[in-house]
């Protein structure tokens, strides 16, 4: 079908209504990749601060105020945008339909979830509006406990956020157990669909504890119950403990369904079954079984017991196994492929790139000596930066232009997006590969300034820096990245937005992939498929099936 | 001892715990690079050869599995990450296990500050920066108040780093083999001022140069202290002078000061001169006493200002009122000021501004900061009226040639005691006795010549917790949590044999500080 359809899931019905009580997945998917892209624009004008202020040693804003931007930063993209970005847009909007179901089991349940994440949201907003939280991402305690800035709403936020994953991943498992087509075993499924299993599982079992232990902090901070703060009998290491029993697991939610769409990019841009089909897929599994294990690698230095360092020291080397092992399989599958390079193709590339450089310094980080050194230096920082956003957000940018014609029907600017894609590409090198450096030569994370003797506004002298020079250059080589980085996302916006109003119609399935969702018409109609769907193919099986594309 | 090197990847490695981070951290870089081009060159190869325009004209079949290369792609990472484990975990735990014969400093974090504490006799005192001398095991002992969020001490250049938690014991050890400044930073999130709480770490050589404390020289050497380039005696700002602190120039360091009236020693008071003309001023062609031997009279530095009759009454000197010229220099001097003018701070901003009202005391028509010194900081030469203390004018060994004095460890180390002693605080073991008398310890804790009886005795419970913990990593460490635990929340263990009735009241809160315990501990250490 090369045509628009007319009746589709975006107009029928209309009414502000009938978008406020959908039950629709791709509608609520849809509101949610929204107030997902709202938040990420949000923690994004906080990293262009936090850049502006460190690219010279000098402070040029309070001391405070860089604190509550760098939470602000860390807390709203980790909780409201990166955490739900994949599962609950993309995966909420697409997954339903490639596994041939009309819709999620609950489709209520996913409509409150995202009203719940609204409510989170807010709760954060409100937290911004009345000074923000200064505590870092992290909430470490005893400061957590005792600063007076607004930390209350900010954990209530990602106390109430967490309700909002956990019940995206009950929904996810129940659907992808009982909702598969007629055919379509468990061995074929879309990788993707592998991804959002394995991430809803880690979603459901982790996210309680991080809810426990938010509310334990707010006890401690409202009712004076001694748990973590020393000054009240409590033990700040237990936090940490709890805090990375949630949060390292978190990475994997935030990691795992982007590699699942690397999955699909990479095999339909080569138009070639997908190599280790099932070593991809179990390694997906690996993945978020290993990540309950490896919490303890965040503190190494926190006076935990040497011999419990060796033992989270060794079990997280064992995580890099399996992610090796799907780096690989992706290589082999451009092995005598057909490869086009439309732009989530180049998407899937950069990923293949910055994802690897990613997981590459995990080992240094991994490894006790080294750790030593590195730890809470800015090589964490580009580690963390060139997985999370080299990685998830590379992917989820990659996802949303692969699956945009199917979503609203039409295409954007190729060219426009090939140059995007090469400014996302520079401006992210630029900004975070001076941050290693800068990590390895000393520079600690959540610093406002290094600058020489100074004396401040509040009459504080600063003691000068004697690495002052080499932090300089290196950090106001990160802010020129930013600023090219952000000239590629505002490119996109442009571009996407305007293909709303005249962009080409697409088809159904412009990209001559084989999954179940480029069999029906795009955008798609209310309820997904027009006839029962059926089982023919498996996913990949581009040695057995030709599909034409639908646009040039 | 060769010269410190740094590169793109790493910072100059200053001490021996670089042994253990830097070969690995190599080998991951290395091993890492290899990896990545491979991925790099794969990509390349297999887009540029297969670039097609997407669509498969015929169906062909498709590799999509081969165990040998999925073996051989699992197999080959594992066994480099398990070299990885093994190297990383060695080096670590050489890095907790300290040389017994290593010296011993305490660090006490507070937000947001480090305070270094160096024990001698029975005492300690403070240093804002950790000197160390070269070449020698330097273990760090780090605790913090109740009240103090986490903190971390890390020192790039030494590959050393720890955290520090409130109520514990925690440490760390270096040894350095290079003299220099080093920079140390916290770097656990501590608060507002986390950025600002950072310093020196100067590694000294472990004797100062040797010098006779007799000024026999007799006479200055341009090169060993200051030029006193407008020969007004005092040193201003750009002058060059000698540093012994840390043997380079800052900028922003401070001239000699004897007795704090901003003047060097040596040129504080007018040589001693014959008036034979008895105009009550020294003339050209008088005779005097030579007494730092430059070969020219030097006038002292006067210390109020010149009295003068303020004829048009605006409180200050001008041109032509009448004064009195006590140092016959044929001009009205200004004496020096010593603190900041007063001012009203109508801002309420801690800081004089443009504008606000304040007391021109020296009546030089603007608001002058006094340039804070008149007290000692590292780095600052500090010319003693008392003996060894090492001054410009006086003669020394110039033992690696470099043309200046070098100061060193023994000598800082002796200047702190000299200054602490000054300062009359009790530290170490003599405040830990006293606060056994003054917090009633003795009530029930024996040391040896009351009764005590009520709880455990204090007498041989060092050793006696040594060799309880002897078989644990750091035996000295649980030692002293133990006390630090038994003092801070009494109730969670409590000895066999005793009642609960330690009180809960020696909290941070009642005054009972890290210092006290800290002083308990020492004074515990020497009832044998």
């Amino acid at each position: 079908m090369k045509e628009y359809l007319k009746e589709n899931y975006l107009n029928t019905p209309t009414g502000i209504k009938s978008w406020i009580y959908t039950l629709d997945h791709k509608r609520i998917g849809l509101m949610y990749l929204f107030a997902i892209l709202f938040m990420f624009a949000v923690g994004g004008f906080a990293a262009v601060g936090m850049r502006a202020e460190l690219m010279t040693a000098k402070a040029e804003m309070s001391a405070k105020a860089y604190n509550v931007l760098m939470t602000l930063h860390g807390a709203v993209m980790v909780f409201m945008f990166i955490i739900p970005s994949i599962p609950a847009a993309l995966g909420n909007i697409m997954m339903p339909i490639m596994i041939g179901a009309k819709d999620v089991a609950f489709p209520k349940l996913n409509l409150a979830s995202w009203y719940v994440y609204v409510v989170g949201c807010l709760f954060g907003a409100y937290s911004i509006i009345v000074g923000g939280a200064d505590t870092g991402w992290t909430f470490y305690t005893p400061y957590s406990s005792t600063t007076d800035s607004a930390v209350f709403s900010m954990t209530m936020a990602a106390f109430i956020l967490g309700f909002s994953s956990i019940f995206t991943g009950i929904n996810f498992i129940v659907t992808i157990h009982r909702m598969r087509v007629k055919g379509m075993g468990w061995f074929k499924m879309p990788l993707f669909v592998w991804g959002l299993y394995a991430t809803a599982i880690i979603q459901i079992l982790a996210t309680p504890v991080i809810a426990i232990t938010l509310l334990l902090l707010i006890m401690e901070r409202v009712a004076g119950i001694g748990i973590f703060d020393p000054a009240l009998g409590g033990d700040p290491v237990l936090f940490q403990h709890f805090f990375w029993f949630y949060s390292h697991p978190a990475v994997y939610i935030m990691i795992v369904p982007g590699l699942g769409i690397i999955s699909e990019l990479i095999a339909t841009f080569s138009k070639k079954r997908i190599f280790g089909y099932k070593f991809i897929a179990g390694s997906s599994m690996a993945i978020a079984l290993l990540g309950f294990l490896v919490w303890g690698h965040h503190m190494f230095l926190s006076n935990q017991s040497s011999y419990a360092a060796l033992v989270f020291s060794f079990i997280t080397f064992f995580v890099g196994i399996p992610t090796g092992i799907k780096v690989f399989s992706w290589l082999a599958t451009l092995y005598k492929g057909r490869i086009t390079l439309e732009a989530p193709m180049l998407y899937a590339l950069m990923f293949l790139l910055t994802f690897t450089i990613g997981g590459l310094t995990g080992i240094f980080l991994g490894a006790l000596s080294v750790d030593v050194h590195l730890h809470s230096t800015y090589f964490v920082v580009a580690h963390f930066h060139y997985v999370m956003m080299g990685g998830t957000v590379v992917a989820f940018i990659g996802g949303i232009h692969y699956w945009w014609p199917k979503i609203f029907g039409i295409m954007y600017n190729e060219f426009q997006a090939r140059i995007a894609a090469a400014l996302v590409f520079i401006g992210f090198n630029l900004t975070f590969f001076p941050q290693f450096i800068l990590g390895a030569h000393g520079m600690p994370r959540r610093y406002s300034q290094y600058s020489e003797r100074e004396v401040l506004e509040d009459g504080t002298v600063v003691t000068p820096y004697l690495k002052k020079e080499i932090f300089e250059f290196y950090h106001s080589m990160s802010t020129y990245g930013s600023w090219v980085l952000i000239l590629g996302f505002v490119l996109i916006a442009y571009y996407l937005i305007r293909s709303l109003y005249n962009g080409k119609v697409a088809g159904s399935n412009p990209w001559g992939a084989l999954t179940l969702e480029w069999e029906i018409p795009s955008p798609p109609p209310p309820h997904n498929f027009l006839e029962e769907p059926v089982y023919k193919h498996g996913p990949y099986a581009y040695d057995k099936v030709i599909k034409e594309k639908t646009v040039d | 001892m060769g010269e410190l090197e740094q590169n793109i990847w790493l910072p100059p490695a200053a001490s021996t715990a670089a042994n253990e981070v830097d070969p690995l951290y190599y080998f991951i870089l290395w091993a890492s690079t290899a990896f990545f081009a491979i991925v790099l060159v794969a990509i390349i190869y297999f887009v540029k050869k297969y670039r097609k325009d997407g669509v498969r004209e015929k169906l062909e079949p498709q590799v999509s599995h081969d165990s040998k290369l999925e073996f051989f792609w699992t197999a080959v990472p594992t066994i480099l990450i398990i070299i990885v484990f093994f190297w990383g975990a060695r080096g670590f735990l050489r890095m907790q296990i300290w040389p017994v014969d290593a010296m011993e400093v305490q660090l006490y974090a507070n937000a947001w500050k480090f305070d270094f504490l160096y024990s001698y006799d029975d005492t300690q005192f403070k240093s804002d920066s950790l000197v160390v001398p070269v070449g020698t095991p330097v273990r760090v002992t780090m605790t913090a108040e109740e009240s103090q969020p986490i903190h971390s001490f890390y020192v790039p250049d030494f590959r050393v780093k720890k955290d520090i938690m409130a109520n514990r014991y925690s440490q760390t050890w270096f040894e350095s083999n290079y003299e220099g400044t080093y920079d140390y930073y916290c770097t656990e999130y501590c608060g507002e001022k986390h950025s600002l709480m950072n310093g020196h770490v100067v590694v000294m050589p472990e004797f100062a140069e040797e010098f006779n404390d007799a000024n026999q020289n007799g006479k200055i050497d341009s090169d060993e202290l200051f030029t006193d380039s407008n020969d007004n005696g005092n040193w201003d700002d750009g002058e060059q002078f000698v540093d012994i602190g840390n043997g380079i120039w800052d900028e922003g360091e401070k001239f000699t000061d004897c007795d704090e009236n901003r003047v060097r020693c040596d040129f504080d008071t007018d040589e001693e001169y014959v008036d034979s003309n008895g105009n009550g001023k020294w003339d050209e062609g008088e005779q005097y006493t030579d007494s730092n031997g430059n070969d020219k009279w030097d006038r002292g530095w006067i210390d109020t200002d010149e009295e003068y009759v303020d004829s048009n009454g605006n409180g200050k000197w001008d041109e032509g009122e009448q004064y009195t010229d006590s140092n016959g220099n044929d001009k009205w001097d200004r004496g020096w000021i010593d603190t900041d003018e007063e001012y009203v701070d109508s801002n309420e901003n801690a800081k004089w501004d443009e504008g606000e009202q304040y007391t021109d005391s020296n009546g030089n028509g603007k608001w002058d900061i006094a340039d804070g010194n008149g007290e000692y900081n590292l780095g600052e030469p500090f010319t003693d009226i008392g003996d060894k203390i090492w001054t410009p004018a006086e003669k020394y060994v110039d033992s690696n040639g470099n043309g200046k004095w070098d100061t060193g460890y023994d000598y800082w180390f002796v200047r702190k005691i000299a200054e602490h002693k000054a300062s009359n605080l009790l530290a170490g073991a003599a405040l830990g006795e006293k606060v056994y008398g003054d917090y009633n310890c003795n009530t029930c804790h024996s040391n040896g010549m009351n009764a005590g009886g009520v709880g455990p005795s204090f007498v041989g419970l060092w050793e006696r917790k040594l060799k309880e913990y002897s078989s644990s990593q750091d035996p000295e460490l649980e030692a002293r949590n133990y006390i630090n635990e038994s003092i801070r929340y009494p109730n969670r263990y409590i000895v066999p044999g005793y009642p609960d009735q330690m009180p809960k009241t020696y909290t941070e809160e009642n005054g009972f500080s890290k210092e006290y315990i800290s002083g308990l501990i020492e004074y515990i250490k020497t009832l044998k």
